[in-house]
């Protein structure tokens, strides 16, 4: 391989292709009244080729001036070309292209990796080379060129181009756990970076436990004048996704308990003139809210009762663990002074198998007005000597 | 040497000449209709305490405003320079007029395209009235005219990107409400006559030239400030009086004009609303501005598919297609068929929506379909 530092024939130019701009116009406010102010808007549209004073985008798309900003998720496009300045015929003229990141280097698939072109004085040979970018931080192109002279000299020279990736969205996540085994999931979406961007599609894809109900008002319809805020997300904004979470009917409760996998965030956005990019979150993850071994809710209770009138909750109680209880009800009065139990205490319920369920009728007798809360129901499981206690279970209004 | 390209003569500058000379714009300080329609204004509260007093004998009275020039050096002709620099004294690439030391010279220079030497040539200009460089902060004396100066003078900065000089300049003058800026400040030179010496021109870009400094939200303070004086003109022109709100006569066509022209005015301010919202990039309001001024009653067809149009390429630069399909839509709705370039409009947003999606190879197709229609505003030359 020959130095480096010597006189190379060829020079290698890279070049970003990203989406053009529409050209920036030079504008000028101009009276209607004024006969002169349209001789001046002539006078600089001959200057600039814009057609009006007044618009501050012109008709005209322009290429990419200078190397904008590029954020995870974007494909990172670029045209190569590798120019023959001298006067002499290169041969076995190859381009090599990688990207370089902190982690990992990744050679990128180029046409032009073997040597097998030549190049006479003054052409050129260029290649579009596109690539995913799937991590922030710093990233460097590394193109190396190899080639021969005419007299048979094998030459070299490599290139590097360094550029930042940042962090385009950021993501955070809120789960609601509902009282009928269903989650909630709100995720907040943050724009993060320095222009606007539109959130084509954000959609929860979820593991194989749960469904998935999308609860985001549809698009509204195209209104000269919107009464709702902008359709793009500034930078800085945060728009709020909501989703709702059912388990599937398949699976039994036990399988929800612990860490469970909800499932992942798609996010596809669009920036200026359809720069397009996408990024998946890994799998969320939620913390069931612990039950126990012994699981009570309320299947039937009325919402108002009358003063003195007696009336019933249907109790369901679901078995959490892997073992039989035996239980034992045992109703204390003392937590509620508002609410008289009026069924039996001490009563034994028989056994419930694991992840069985069992329901039981209860009767009460309201003596204060307002709303009261239902507590005292104390279940022992007979086997292991363990009490389970359940206040606060459910609320009536008593008028 | 000659690089201004102004004239070599130095013909002194008369000051009685330039008061009677006919300006480019005709004579705002005569008393037709027209005038008192183009230079009607209300004055503000400062202004009218002033002249509700008999106002003091011309040489004791005050100066309020008090202007210059802050740029002494010619601009330069960047420009001329670079192709002398790359293609030598041979090819004289670039040839600068020689026009008179007038208004006469300066609508020349202007409309030749040479701005630079149009803003070299209203600093002379403005130095016969005492207000060129080093006099700002010592008073002088204002006429029609020379606010006009004034006024195409900050047209050319804003059109140059010039900033800062023309904020500088610009803030000598205030709120452009000083009593010295009304007709009714110089009975002598403009007797019986009432009104704004100060363009109309002038006040926007004063307005909109304040979203290029550190406060741009003091640009829509001050176009909101211009609405409410328009506003509150069209509400006296409705009532049967005088845009002022003094009562005289007023014939139904003048009142009709009257409405008309200041109606325009103040599609013109929002328009200079719709760009300051731009610059400080709340692009929602500025849409509203616009589909504001497409709304008003005497907004043309024209008018409307330009805006329409402009609307449609803001939203494909924020990467809102959807929005922007809309957009173009209306705008093909009121694009005037008759016109030649209308068809290569509609094929250009076609275009440009192909290029959000990537489709290179369609978009050229449209653009050179758009070309056979004879439409030469669509230009774009891509490598992939």
């Amino acid at each position: 391989m020959a130095d480096s530092s010597r006189d190379q024939l060829l020079t290698l130019k890279v070049m970003r292709l990203t989406r053009p701009a529409f050209a920036h116009n030079l504008t000028v406010p101009i009276d209607p009244a004024d006969a002169f102010g349209a001789e001046l808007q002539a006078a600089m549209a001959s200057a600039t080729g814009q057609t009006s004073a007044g618009d501050p985008l012109g008709s005209y798309v322009v290429l990419p001036q200078s190397f904008e900003n590029i954020y995870l998720g974007e494909t990172f496009t670029f045209y190569m070309c590798v120019h023959n300045d001298s006067n002499q015929i290169a041969t076995e003229v190859a381009i090599k292209a990688d990207l370089q990141t902190s982690s990992q280097r990744v050679a990128l698939p180029c046409k032009m990796q073997e040597p097998v072109a030549e190049l006479s004085p003054d052409q050129a040979l260029g290649e579009v080379i596109s690539h995913e970018i799937k991590e922030i931080g710093q990233h460097i192109l590394v193109c190396a060129v190899t080639y021969n002279t005419a007299a048979g000299e094998k030459m070299y020279f490599r290139k590097f181009f360094k550029f930042p990736v940042a962090k385009p969205l950021d993501v955070r996540t809120k789960f609601y756990n509902a009282e009928n085994d269903d989650v909630y999931l709100e995720a907040q979406i943050q724009n993060t970076s320095a222009i606007p961007m539109v959130l084509e599609r954000i959609s929860l894809e979820p593991s194989e436990l749960y469904d998935c109900n999308e609860l985001n008002p549809p698009r509204a319809p195209f209104s000269e004048t919107p009464i709702e805020g902008p359709s793009y997300l500034s930078p800085q904004d945060t728009r709020q996704f909501l989703y709702c979470l059912s388990p599937k009917k398949e699976y039994t409760l036990k399988s929800y308990r612990g860490v469970t996998s909800i499932g992942k965030l798609d996010m596809i956005w669009r920036t200026s003139m359809g720069e397009r990019g996408r990024l998946q979150t890994s799998q969320l993850q939620r913390m069931a809210p612990g039950y126990g071994d012994l699981r009570l809710t309320v299947e039937e209770v009325p919402a108002t009762v009358r003063m003195h009138e007696m009336f019933k909750i249907v109790c369901r109680l679901h078995n959490c663990c892997d073992r039989a209880l035996d239980l034992q009800i045992v109703l204390d009065g003392s937590l509620q002074p508002g609410l008289i139990w009026s069924s039996t205490s001490g009563r034994h319920l028989g056994q419930v198998p694991p992840n069985g369920d069992f329901d039981v009728t209860l009767n009460l007798v309201p003596v204060a007005f307002g709303l009261q809360v239902i507590s005292g129901i104390r279940l022992t499981d007979t086997f292991l000597k363990r009490t389970y206690e359940h206040d606060e279970v459910a609320q009536v209004f008593v008028s | 040497m000659d690089g201004a390209g102004m004239s070599r003569d130095d013909s002194v500058v008369n000051l009685d000449d330039m008061a009677q000379t006919t300006t480019s714009r005709g004579s705002k300080g005569g008393h037709s209709p027209f005038d008192r329609r183009t230079t009607a204004w209300i004055p503000s509260s400062r202004a009218a305490q002033v002249f509700a007093q008999p106002l003091p004998a011309a040489d004791k009275r005050l100066s309020y405003t008090m202007p210059g020039i802050m740029q002494e050096a010619p601009l330069g002709d960047p420009v001329g320079d670079l192709a002398k620099k790359h293609l030598g004294d041979v090819h004289a690439a670039v040839v600068r007029p020689s026009v008179e030391r007038s208004t006469d010279g300066l609508r020349r220079l202007i409309a030749s395209g040479n701005l630079r030497s149009a803003v070299d040539l209203t600093g002379v200009l403005l130095a016969a009235y005492n207000q060129g460089f080093g006099k700002a902060h010592s008073p002088s004396k204002h006429t029609v005219e020379s606010l006009e100066l004034w006024c195409v003078r900050f047209q050319l900065l804003m059109a140059l990107k010039m900033n800062t000089l023309l904020h500088s300049e610009l803030e000598t003058f205030g709120d452009l409400e000083a009593p010295d800026m009304f007709f009714q400040y110089y009975p002598e030179i403009y007797p019986m006559k009432r009104g704004s010496m100060v363009p109309f021109s002038m006040r926007v870009i004063h307005a909109e030239a304040a979203k290029f400094t550190p406060n741009p939200s003091d640009a829509l303070t001050r176009l909101n400030k211009l609405i409410a004086n328009i506003n509150a003109i069209m509400s006296n022109l409705s009532h049967g009086r005088w845009e002022d709100g003094s009562v005289g006569e007023l014939s139904d066509d003048d009142r009709l004009e009257s409405e008309a022209l200041w109606k325009s005015r103040l599609n013109a301010v929002r328009q200079s609303m719709a760009r300051t919202f731009f610059t400080i990039k709340e692009y929602h309001l500025a849409s509203a501005s616009l589909a504001q001024v497409c709304h008003s009653e005497n907004c043309s067809l024209e008018e409307k598919s330009r805006i329409y149009s402009s609307l449609g390429r803001i939203n494909l630069e924020l990467g809102d297609q959807q929005q922007a399909a809309e957009w173009f839509q209306k705008c093909s709705e009121f694009v005037d068929p008759t016109n030649p370039a209308a068809k290569g409009i509609v094929i250009g947003h076609k275009a440009y929506q192909k290029m959000f999606y990537g489709n290179y190879a369609e978009a050229y197709e449209l653009m050179l379909e758009a070309a056979a229609a004879n439409d030469a505003n669509v230009d774009v030359s891509h490598l992939s």
